[in-house]
């Protein structure tokens, strides 16, 4: 039972002392929104694939479907492109659905994390991400948390951010020189041994930026895809980075994006006793891992930041240029996602600048912006060191963020979905001990 | 314990006692350190170690506690209150005291 007590009393010497106990115990409990947020996602995965089944209602859509899964996958594979818009949205709504009931089934506890790496599943559907290449990721956590002796549940956001390395499964499957039956084998074993190592690295890699890069598991499975790509390289394979990307859709999804946004706006209000209670708590958060804002200030509360987040996301891509391909809905979704765990305005806008004073110094060619508004929103991995450095901080980190990520995706091949997630380790690595010094010289 | 002894030392509370406890089911760490008024934030720290135990997220994010140096503030109160059972802090008689509990088994 909690028990705060305050009193004042007096002391025997004269004085006057307070006296505060606080206890907490074990019948403390979260508030119980767990059936409302599983109905919450569950309502959005089914209108993803009814957006599939309705915009596609034809043979195309299984043969969409089919084309999805056996694609490589390697970055930037537009399932748009690949598939069809409407297969692309059905894939999304079956894995994101089936993560959903793994969580389910596993009685895993919703909380800012979880939204965030749902949502990411659900982003990364659209570009990389099917429930063929996922699946032996999940197998692979499953067999590694059998032979610690722990349940499953305590590995569930590694395995669902692991899906990030799917595509070594679907090249090894589809791109390489191996017929389908070996390369889907072979494909499935070293899906579930990447399963199986990506618990322990991803804990240990948090060391690495100390918390300060939100896509941990993208960093860490950036260096698994190097290796993996490494390896395949000795023996002879190149791996091609293909450049797939659907602009014929951009009206229509840019619509689903505005209304996915105004809706966890409107549905957050209300939640939120109409009020925007915790809003001022989340702005003033640095946003450093572990920050799960439905715990700390409510559902409501992050509810409206993602919707809030969602919309000035839109809003950057329309300001570029750009349009609503696969990859760049895959980039909304992850922020919107990650603005239940660490992101919001305060500390993403300084990344957004960066990254775009970087492309506009620089002699890179910004007549496509795709490449730019996908590291510009996937850099919001950044936002911890602007939300605890400072504004200019931040920018300094978009600015290295957007010289760095054009460059590390040969070493994965694009086997590594969160290539962003990759640079930003090694970006926050590098700034977080020189601004520790920084702030040690000035104090 | 580091999150305890930094909590500690940055409310200037230098001369205290540590003592660990372990159980059949679990452990027990207490610190205890004299000072003339209760720490400013002694509210807000408890309402951190106060977060109820989530086993889901700690085998994942243990790493980020016990580093050498502390960025994350409350962030890693909070995330040791995800790791515990149970919380008491108090201050009383001049006397300011954090005792924690963990049990081996979820």
């Amino acid at each position: 039972m909690e028990k705060t007590i305050n009193s004042t009393a007096k002391h025997r010497k004269g004085e006057f002392m307070t006296r505060r106990i606080i206890h907490k115990t074990k019948d403390q409990s979260y508030p119980d929104f767990q059936a409302f947020l599983y109905r919450l996602i569950a309502a959005y995965c089914i209108i993803l694939m009814l957006i599939g089944i309705v915009s596609d209602p034809s043979i195309d859509l299984i043969k969409g479907m089919f084309r999805i899964f056996t694609s490589p996958s390697n970055l930037i594979t537009d399932y748009f492109e690949v598939g069809s818009f409407g297969s692309a949205f059905l894939n999304s709504g079956i894995l994101t659905m089936a993560s959903l009931l793994l969580l389910w089934i596993k009685k895993v506890r919703l909380n800012g994390p979880m939204i965030a790496a749902l949502f990411t599943v659900s982003g990364f559907s659209f570009f990389g991400k099917d429930i063929f290449n996922s699946v032996p990721i999940f197998l692979g956590v499953s067999i590694y948390a059998r032979l610690v002796r722990k349940p499953y549940s305590q590995f569930s956001l590694a395995a669902l951010f692991g899906s990030t390395l799917s595509p070594v499964i679907s090249y090894i499957a589809f791109g390489s020189n191996l017929p389908w039956p070996a390369g889907i084998i072979i494909g499935y074993l070293v899906g579930i041994f990447i399963g199986m190592i990506l618990p322990p690295l991803s804990s240990s890699f948090l060391q690495f930026h100390r918390g300060f890069s939100l896509y941990n598991v993208g960093f860490t499975s950036g260096i698994i895809a190097m290796m993996a790509a490494s390896i395949m390289r000795l023996f002879g394979e190149e791996i091609d980075t293909p450049r797939l990307i659907a602009r014929q859709y951009s009206t229509e999804a840019g619509i689903f994006l505005c209304s996915l946004s105004i809706a966890l706006l409107l549905v957050g209000f209300v939640v939120n006793n109409r009020s925007l209670k915790g809003m001022k708590s989340i702005i003033a958060s640095p946003g450093v891992l572990v920050t799960d804002f439905v715990t700390e200030d409510g559902l409501g509360a992050t509810l409206i930041n993602m919707g809030i987040m969602g919309l000035l996301m839109i809003a950057f891509v329309i300001l570029l240029g750009g349009t609503f391909s696969g990859p760049i809905v895959g980039a909304v979704l992850t922020v919107i996602g990650f603005s239940a765990f660490g992101c919001h305005i305060k500390n993403s806008l300084p990344i957004l600048a960066g990254v775009v004073f970087a492309a506009f110094v620089s002699p890179m060619d910004t007549s496509d912006p795709v490449t730019l508004i996908m590291s510009a929103l996937f850099g919001t991995s950044l936002a911890p060191i602007a939300g605890y450095y400072g504004i200019l901080s931040g920018i300094a980190a978009g600015f290295l963020h957007m010289t760095l990520v054009s460059n590390v995706t040969y070493l994965h091949g694009g086997l590594n979905l969160y290539n962003n997630g990759f640079s930003c380790g090694f970006v926050a690595a590098c700034m977080v001990p020189f601004l520790d010094m920084m702030i040690d010289i000035k104090e | 314990m580091n999150e305890l002894l930094v909590y500690f030392l940055s409310n200037d509370i230098v001369d205290f006692q540590a003592n660990v406890q372990f159980h059949n089911n679990g452990f027990r760490v207490e610190l205890q350190g004299n000072c003339s008024k209760a720490p400013a934030d002694m509210n807000e720290f408890a309402k951190m170690l106060r977060i109820p135990r989530n086993p889901n997220m700690e085998d994942y994010y243990d790493e980020l506690l016990g580093t050498s140096k502390s960025h994350a503030g409350s962030r890693e109160y909070h995330l040791l209150g995800m790791m515990i059972d149970d919380a008491q802090i108090s201050y009383e008689d001049f006397v300011f005291k954090v005792s924690i509990y963990r049990r081996f088994e979820v």
